[in-house]
Order: C-alpha cells, then structure tokens, then sequence
C-alpha cells in the first residue's frame, strides 16, 4: 500500500441562485480551475475520475473524462452519499492510489441549489418531518440537553464561519452584500424551528470543487507541496435519522474519525487545522467532540472561543454556514481547504504553521461520515 | 389505534427476536428473518423534542416496541393529565397514521404521562 497525496484543487465559486441546467458544465468547470492553478499537474496521468453529485444525470464520471480530455482514464464513475458525498469520493480515490489501481485521481463533485439530495426519500419513518431542521433541531436540542450549551454559544459557530466565509473567495455571498452577522445577530434571526433560526442553517447553493490524488512522487511534480492523506475512516450507522440511538451524539463521525486517526498515527490534540461539516450551528461543537478535538460537553465553549479570540483553525473556509453547501462539493471543498493550509497558501484565512489537518464530511441527519486526515508532506 | 387517529401503522414484526421494524423490508436487520404484518405498539417513548416555530406546538422523535423510531407532531392529551410541555423520556401514544403533506404520512403523537 502507498500513501495518497493531494497534488491539485480547484473549483467554481458557490453561488446561492440555481446553476447551469446540470452538473456537467460545474464539474467541469471546477477541473479547468484546478489545471489552470496547478499547471504542472499531469493530466496524461489521470486514470480514473470519481464524481461526487447528488444530480440524477448519468454517466457524469465519464462525462467529465471526456469533457476534460481526460482520454485515459480508466474507471470513471460516480459516487453517492447525500451530502457526504464529496469525501467519499475523495477515500475512495485515495483507495484507487493506495491501492495501486490508478497513478492519479480527478475527484470531482457539484451541484445545484434546488436539486436533489436534501430529502431521502426512503426514509418514510420521518412522516411530513422530511426537511433537515427537523433533524437538525432534534439533534440540537439533544446536545444543549446533554453538555448544557447555551444558545449564545451556539450563535458563535455561524458567526465565526460567516465571518470566515469573507475571506474565502469561493463562498457564497451573503444576499445584498450584508456583512457577516454577530451573535446578537444570529440569536435574533428568523425562527425556523424552537432550536433553530435562519442563520443556524446553512444555504443549499450551486457550486462544484475539485482535487487531484496521486502518489506522493507524483503528486510532488504537480505541487510544490502535497499533503498526504494519512488517514481515511468511514462508518454508517443506519440510513434513517430515527434509528440514531442518541441525537446528542455523532456516534459515526466518533467511529470514522477513530478509525482515520487510528490508520494516521496522529492524536486528535495535534490536528491544527479542521474541516467540519457544519450543515446547523449545533453540528460543529458535536463534530468536534466526536472526532475528540473538544472533550465531552466542551465542543460549544470552544467555538465560542474560537469566535472570541478570532482562531481559525476550525473552519477557516467559513464552513457549510459560511460557504455554503453544494452537497456533492462540500467534502471536496473541505479537502481542498486543508490542503492549501498544509502548503501554507490559504491566504488571509491561513492557519499559522499548519501541519496536520482534519476533514469531517457527514450526510442525512449525522447517520454517516467520512473522516480524513491530512499532513504536511 | 385508539379514536382521533388515522390509520394505524403496520410494521414488520420478527418472530426470531422480537425486533419491530419499519419501513418493512421483508427481513429483518438484526437477524435476517422474516418478519409478520403487526400493528405499531401505541405507547412509545420521547428520545428528543422541539417546537415548531411561531408557537405551532411541538414535534419529537419517539421509540415505539422494539426498533421503530418515528418523527412526529405531540400534541397534548385531551382533557391533560399529561406533563406539558412534552419532554424527553416522556410517554406517548401513537394515534395513527395520516396522510400527509407531499403524499408522506404523518404521525400523531399523544403526551401520556
């Protein structure tokens, strides 16, 4: 087994209005962005190219191999897990290079705002409750309940990731151009359930992002830089958000991120820079006692800390809340963030002296998640 | 189901473990055997609640016999009795079945303790 290397990102901007008719043109879109910032990447070498979409369109992986001119590619296919869609696609292409089945790996992954993917259809046992703040405001009130949260914390995370977001030149932008809310602000906001106001919730937008794994030999002729992929965990605890044993915990995200920091070595207290998948203002702290960067009960106080003293090691890109959530891009987009940390290219939202990060993408009310882990090659 | 609801709500009963399951797939996850039509137990417990906005009252996700989770609106019992407003741990009975909006059924739920 070799170690998986990111060697290139890229993507389109998120935006809030509907896309282009299909995720074609983003995906595509995405790969020009990605070879036009890394002119060194090989495109010759791409062998495989792994979709991330929610979309219904078929044949997409193939679509894009040939849109890109990416004639030798192998297995062009697409991977599916509602919103943790993008890295999924992303450890399954680390798995394509670990395992020597492709050298390099175009993983791609769009959406369009109004399209597929937020509602699992399936999953009858949540009656008329079928939108996300349903679950989201179930999961909220279980963790203010366990860890006693208080609601000003909790109004922290969208102000720290909205405020972050203005740096991030991808983000979607706030409607009117209006500055990034404060807390007052955020507690103040709509009311979309008892638990959840409008700025808790993040906004489904069109957008697509892209990475390119290779090798570490490979992938240090593309960049001057690459950050490996030291660790990859999954865990599916049930399809059904009415099957989760305890709404205060992501008791699959606890499992990916063992798991991934299991493989990498790295203990939680040393990742400096992290990707959460902060779909509702809730799912932050929970993320980040699960995958143990914040002790039990504890992950609240910290984001409000970290809004408080300005820290940007936890979602330096503005997160779901900030950016915006494509589904099939978000994972994509978080991996490509932590990679421009590792080579210490983030720009105004640079975390100093980042060295190992982490990414935590999960999908349909925390019932699964992808864990990766990162580090500075 | 008792009167008030709609339509009760089969779920796929397993003879083997007992476990209750819906939606019924014709096996059961825990044990791969098959599973017999039986009306959902009423009484279930809150495993967590919230409300609507704009004071439309409440909605929970409950446990009813052995593995079926719901999410639903808890309404308070007729007449009271019951602990309002509904919190986790309490009591409830499953009315019914409905159908719902976007074709979806919905679920009922009774504070009962």
């Amino acid at each position: 087994m070799r170690a998986a290397a990111v060697a290139a990102y890229g993507g389109t901007r998120f935006e809030a209005g509907p896309g282009p008719g299909g995720a074609a043109p983003l995906l595509l879109g995405a790969a020009r962005d990605l070879f036009s910032r890394f002119p060194g990447a090989d495109r010759e070498g791409v062998d495989a190219v792994l979709v991330a979409t929610n979309s219904d369109e078929k044949y997409l992986g193939a679509v894009l191999a040939q849109e890109a001119g990416l004639a030798g590619a192998g297995a062009a296919l697409t991977v599916e897990c509602m919103c943790g869609s993008g890295a999924a696609a992303v450890a399954a292409g680390a798995a394509y290079v670990a395992s020597g089945m492709a050298r390099s790996v175009l993983v791609a992954g769009a959406d369009e705002a109004g399209g597929p993917g937020r509602l699992l259809a399936w999953d009858a046992s949540r009656g008329s409750l079928a939108g996300p703040v349903y679950w989201a405001s179930l999961l909220a009130a279980a963790y203010k309940r366990r860890s006693g949260a208080t609601d000003e914390q909790l109004a922290a995370v969208p102000a720290k990731n909205r405020r972050s977001a203005a740096d991030n030149p991808l983000a979607c932008r706030a409607a009117g151009g209006r500055p990034p809310p404060g807390v007052r602000e955020v507690m103040e906001s709509r009311r979309i359930t008892g638990d959840l106001g409008l700025y808790d919730c993040c906004r489904p937008c069109t957008g697509a992002s892209a990475v390119l794994l290779a090798g570490p030999e490979e992938a240090a002729a593309s960049s001057d830089a690459p950050a490996l992929l030291t660790g990859v965990g999954q865990r599916t605890a049930s399809a059904s958000f009415a099957a989760t044993a305890d709404p205060s915990r992501m008791a699959a995200a606890a499992g990916a991120a063992s798991a991934a920091l299991s493989m990498s070595g790295l203990p939680p207290g040393r990742v400096d820079v992290a990707e959460v998948h902060d779909a509702f203002s809730a799912c932050e702290p929970m993320a980040l006692e699960a995958v143990g960067m914040a002790g039990p009960g504890r992950g609240a106080a910290l984001c409000a800390e970290l809004h408080e003293t300005g820290d940007r090691r936890v979602n330096p890109r503005g997160g779901l809340l900030g950016a915006g959530h494509p589904p099939g891009a978000t994972g994509i987009a978080q991996v490509a963030e932590v990679a421009a940390q590792l080579r210490g290219a983030a720009g105004r939202r640079q975390v100093g002296g980042a060295r190992a990060g982490l990414v935590h993408n999960t999908a349909a009310g925390a019932t699964s998640a992808t864990v990766l882990v990162m580090e500075a090659g | 189901m008792s009167a008030g609801g709609g339509a009760a709500l089969v779920v796929g009963h397993c003879a083997t473990c007992a476990a209750d399951v819906w939606p019924d797939t014709g096996a059961c996850p825990r044990c791969l055997g098959p599973l017999s039509p039986r009306e959902c137990p009423p009484e279930g417990r809150i495993a967590e609640v919230s409300r609507f906005a704009g004071g439309g009252g409440y909605f929970c996700l409950a446990r009813f016999g052995r593995g079926v989770g719901l999410m639903g609106a808890v309404r308070r019992a007729p007449g009271g009795g019951a602990r309002w407003p509904p919190r986790a741990g309490q009591r409830v009975r499953l009315e019914g079945a409905r159908a719902g909006r976007g074709g979806r059924r919905s679920f009922d739920m009774v504070a009962a303790d």
